[in-house]
């Protein structure tokens, strides 16, 4: 009897001391690296993401120069006869009278919640005021961290809660890159369908007039806002519900953005918020350590995969940058391809990546996948999101079982990620879900209204 | 809680099966023993991954990935059993 007492308790000695090594060990390999700005634990998927020294992307400096807003397929449909001739009798009447792209089981209720997702997305709400009239509001002197015994790290991590705190869902900054600002800004008249008005940034003149902008080259720091697209919502692309996520996604952009450069303005510094406009928000995410470009065109996350709105703030204030991340985005999506897949107007490549797309629409010069704006809008005028849907990385919460795939498709082995497409798709995820099944929630999964892992 | 509730029935799975050992005075070897912590570690691995898909509501998940793990979960099981803890001297 004393002998199996005495084993036993040998046996739970070694158990515990083997369980207490396994997490003093394990805390130290998975711990965040501290010298570091980049996205915190709760955005990034922990260990998952490789923080990179310089960008993520290769680009051909002979080629990529500064992309006209002109020559975007939004300013496209404006002006250029082509464009014009396919979108004359509007987008609805397309859809909805002619049936190309008809989505059937459409309620009123998919409408209303549509109409009243795009509210406040519109830049008439004054939310994407440069404020150059007002640069101090209470003090004559810029805010500098040392006032309160704070460095600039802290100060850009001041700036990042604040950005959390007006509604945000993923914060970078990072080093304005001139080349992702347009060259110009597409301001047509009814007398010239073509204007534009240059985009000039020399010295520190800083005004928005009706002839031609000026941004200072002091304001060269980018802070990029992600929002979280509802999952649920997105589930249910093409249909209307999607397009109710995108239009809450771009109305709490204006909101967040404008709050930020309000509070940024506040402590003395210019901020310049925007949403789509100003320049591309899509390369100032992955410089900010946002996420990598997908095969769909669009910036994929950790966390969210591909389902976010972007938003930016550019801003003279000195605050410390993040670098990129790479977390096996590009690997993946070589041999994953389900958005090309499901794309129903053919606009995402099945292809390898190319320097050079196939549209003026394209901005030529980055190895990347290029898509077909074109056909992508003519479908996506009911913002369809198919390529969200169904992309892996998309999933509705950030549990352990998901930071575990991601951990996987880190370690960028063909074979796993082939795996881990199979399983993805046979266990039902990027299924579309219909709006029946979306309203008979009582909003618990909703963003907002979930816990917050 | 039920994350509670099947880290305890795996501790609880666990020592049972010492004790079984010890009664039928089985001679289990380093190895054999480190394998059926091992298997339990993989069962509850696969009930997590299982109550994982059950809460984002994703049923299908549930089932295949269920089954496909849950499979060798009981094929380890029913070898260990043969082998080392039901073997007929």
């Amino acid at each position: 009897m004393s002998n199996q007492l005495f084993e036993r308790r040998e046996f739970l000695r070694i158990m515990g001391i083997g369980a207490a090594g396994l997490s003093a060990g394990g805390g130290e390999v998975f711990k965040e690296k501290d010298d570091s700005l980049t996205i915190s634990d709760d955005d990034s998927s922990d260990f998952t993401v490789e923080v990179l020294e310089g960008a993520n992307y290769e680009y051909d400096a002979t080629v990529l120069k500064q992309m006209s807003e002109k020559y975007n397929v939004f300013s496209r449909n404006i002006w250029d006869p082509e464009r014009r001739r396919v979108m004359g009798r509007g987008l609805s009447y397309e859809h909805l009278v002619k049936g190309r792209g008809r989505i059937p089981d459409q309620t009123r209720l998919d409408y209303a919640l549509s109409s009243g997702a795009w509210r406040f997305a519109n830049s008439r709400t004054g939310a994407y005021d440069w404020g150059e009239k007002y640069r101090y509001r209470y003090d004559s002197k810029p805010w500098e961290p040392s006032d309160i015994g704070m460095t600039w790290k802290d100060a850009s991590r001041v700036v990042k809660h604040a950005a959390k705190f007006y509604g945000a869902s993923l914060v970078g900054i990072a080093k304005l890159n001139p080349l992702w600002l347009y060259s110009d800004h597409y301001a047509p008249r009814r007398t010239d369908m073509e204007r534009t008005i240059p985009v000039i940034r020399k010295g520190e003149r800083f005004e928005r007039g009706e002839d031609r902008w000026f941004i200072p080259e002091s304001m060269n720091r980018v802070i990029v806002v992600a929002f979280e697209e509802d999952y649920y919502g997105i589930a249910n692309s093409p249909g209307r519900l999607a397009t109710a996520a995108t239009g809450n996604g771009y109305s709490r952009m204006a909101f967040t953005a404008g709050s930020i450069a309000e509070f940024i303005r506040f402590l003395g510094y210019r901020a310049i918020p925007a949403g789509n406009n100003v320049g591309l928000s899509i390369p100032m995410a992955i410089d900010a350590g946002l996420g990598e470009l997908g095969r769909n065109g669009l910036l994929v996350t950790p966390r969210f995969g591909p389902r976010v709105r972007i938003a930016k703030v550019i801003t003279d204030m000195p605050l410390v940058t993040d670098s990129p991340i790479r977390f096996g985005v590009k690997e993946f999506c070589e041999v994953c391809k389900l958005c090309a897949d499901h794309c129903p107007s053919g606009s995402i490549t099945d292809g390898p990546q190319t320097w050079r797309g196939k549209s003026i629409s394209n901005n030529h010069g980055t190895l990347k996948w290029y898509i077909k704006p074109e056909s992508c809008y003519d479908y996506n005028g009911f913002s369809c999101s198919n390529c969200k849907r169904v992309c892996p990385f998309s999933k509705p919460n950030n549990s352990w079982l998901h930071r575990m795939i991601r951990g996987v498709i880190q370690g960028k082995i063909t074979l796993l990620d082939k795996i881990m497409v199979t399983f993805d798709q046979a266990s039902g995820y990027g299924r579309k879900i219909s709006d029946s099944e979306f309203w008979n929630s009582d909003g618990s999964r909703c963003i907002t209204s979930r816990e917050p892992k | 809680m039920v994350h509670i509730l099947v880290g305890a029935a795996a501790t609880a799975g666990l020592f049972l099966i010492i004790d079984f050992s010890r009664k039928r005075k089985l001679k289990v070897t380093y190895l054999q023993w480190l394998l059926t912590v091992m298997a339990i570690a993989y069962s509850v691995f696969v009930i997590e991954v299982i109550i994982s898909f059950i809460h984002e509501g994703c049923f299908r998940g549930a089932l295949i990935m269920g089954v496909i793990m849950g499979f060798v979960a009981v094929v380890w099981s029913v070898l260990l059993g043969r082998f080392v803890f039901l073997k007929s001297r």
